[in-house]
């Protein structure tokens, strides 16, 4: 229950947060803006092997699969 | 001693011209090309000298996974990863993977046989199965503004084997803030096993097979947009077409008296699923940075022609504690509903089109939470060390139970534990 409460906190948080952003969506970044755009952490996988080991993981215990890309290799599992 | 000093001076002069022409071609080149890329993508710190060639070609990941179930199965994982900057246009990236799997997995049989409540003896199935895996990427620049990878893979096991290809195109617009991405890839699938008839008596089921094969196409189609210095979205479509052999060799499922529940004597019956399988996965996700950390949002749709739905929605914040030290909570939850032809148990007598008691079909819910730290030690590189925990559960009394059955929990409750250990470098 205390999961599902801080789930949907910061579900409403994420909401707002993009809410917020989606107003200055309409003028574009300049490059010499892009400073923090550029950090390894804002990249969209900035670490890798967690990537990877998350997606084995869900994979095998779930029957969804897939959404942020395409191949990768398969396991021949079904 | 002058003319040394004078040296000295030009030479760090030189160091941090480029430096600096090395951060705007950072800042110019790299960042709409590396939002364009998942699994491939590039590094803010490829940084190039003003000739053109790359500063730090190589980047390795190396890592190590513990992924223990209670009661259940352990899986050890390793994985290696090293990227190779050619030039400013080419790039290629090594995979490697080795994982070894053993312990014991649920059937899909119910756990009690009788009313007296006597259980089962083949709930739970023990196994052993190592598996390698090998990948190689080939980015190149197509235009000024367009990317093109090519990817191929292939691991094996005892029992599986499996192939595949894939390529994405990802062209940028509008300043590089917006960035299309579109890909497709093919694979292969061989299982070389003894293949019982499905849906006949385990015990007396003849071998109909040695080998089956199974094809899948994905067909993506998304992009990232920049919405402000410090926000990055990520929306991506995924088209799944599988054919094929996608029936569970290992599963089975428990055959009881229509009335009481008891299985007495049947012997259960090995599975069948359809050998078709078209899903669609809608992928949606936010990167935030607030202050000095940034919070990492995603949501999942997925569903597919077996008739399962699913939402994920995950939540990862990163923050900064020194300069060297950063901490990252993540959550995650999942729930699905389940296929249609999932069943906990049959009846004696019934004849289904396709039956499968695989929990992992059945309507279920995941919860996660976990923390990771990251490290930069005086010798360069990260370090991360991740821990998680991960409970599933579903419906322990589904409508399809029948009698004595009724009393019994049916889904097989899941926790593991999740152990993580990386190093990354640049050099």
């Amino acid at each position: 229950m205390v999961f599902r409460k801080l789930l949907a906190c910061l579900m409403v948080a994420g909401a707002l947060s993009g809410c917020s952003t989606m107003q200055s969506a309409m003028q574009s970044v300049q490059p010499w803006e892009k400073d923090q755009l550029a950090k390894e952490e804002m990249q969209l996988v900035p670490d890798r092997m967690e990537e990877f080991f998350d997606g084995r993981v869900y994979f095998s215990r779930e029957s969804a699969f897939g959404g942020k890309g395409i191949g990768g290799g398969g396991c021949g599992c079904n | 001693m002058q003319l040394t000093q004078k040296k000295e001076r030009q030479r760090k002069g030189e160091t941090v011209r480029s430096l600096l022409s090395a951060a705007s071609a950072s800042l110019l080149l790299a960042v709409p090309l590396a939002h364009a890329e998942d699994t491939h993508q590039h590094h803010a710190d490829h940084q190039h000298h003003t000739d053109g060639a790359p500063e730090q070609p190589w980047r390795v990941d190396i890592g190590t996974m513990r992924y223990s179930e209670k009661d259940r199965i352990s899986v050890s994982e390793q994985n290696f990863r090293a990227r190779r900057q050619l030039d400013e246009e080419n790039a290629l990236t090594l995979r490697a993977d080795y994982d070894s799997v053993s312990g014991a997995s649920p059937t899909g049989t119910t756990k009690i046989q009788t009313t007296s409540g006597a259980s089962g003896t083949a709930y739970m199935a023990s196994f052993h199965s190592t598996r390698m895996a090998a990948g190689l990427d080939w980015e190149t620049g197509i235009s000024p503004d367009a990317r093109l990878t090519l990817s191929g893979d292939h691991s094996t096991s005892k029992m599986n084997k499996s192939s595949g290809i894939g390529t994405t195109v990802a062209r940028d617009f509008n300043q590089r803030n917006t960035t299309l991405i579109a890909g497709a890839s093919y694979s292969v699938d061989t299982i070389d096993m003894d293949i019982k008839t499905e849906l006949t008596p385990d015990s007396t089921a003849t071998i109909r097979a040695t080998s089956e094969k199974k094809d899948q196409i994905d067909l993506q189609l998304g992009g990232t947009q920049v919405l402000s210095r410090g926000t990055l979205l990520q929306l991506n479509f995924v088209h799944s077409h599988a054919s094929g052999y996608m029936t569970n060799t290992h599963k089975l499922i428990s055959v009881v008296h229509p009335l009481t529940g008891e299985t007495l004597t049947y012997s259960p019956l090995t599975e069948k699923r359809p050998d078709k399988r078209d899903s669609n996965a809608l992928y949606a996700q936010i990167n935030q940075a607030l202050g000095s950390g940034v919070l990492y949002s995603s949501y999942r749709y997925f569903q597919d022609s077996w008739g399962i739905k699913a939402h994920t929605v995950d939540f990862k914040y990163r923050q900064p504690v020194t300069e060297k030290l950063y901490v990252q909570p993540h959550i995650r939850t999942y729930s699905q509903d389940a296929a249609d032809f999932y069943r906990s148990m049959l009846a004696v007598g019934e004849t289904p089109v396709y039956a499968s008691a695989d929990y992992r079909l059945a309507k279920l819910r995941t919860n996660s939470a976990g923390v990771k730290l990251g490290y930069k030690p005086t010798f360069g590189g990260e370090l991360t060390a991740r821990a998680e925990v991960m409970r599933q559960n579903g419906e322990q009394h589904p409508q399809d139970a029948i009698g004595v059955q009724r009393t019994a929990e049916l889904f097989p409750e899941l926790e593991a534990t999740i152990f993580h250990i990386g190093y990354t470098t640049s050099f």
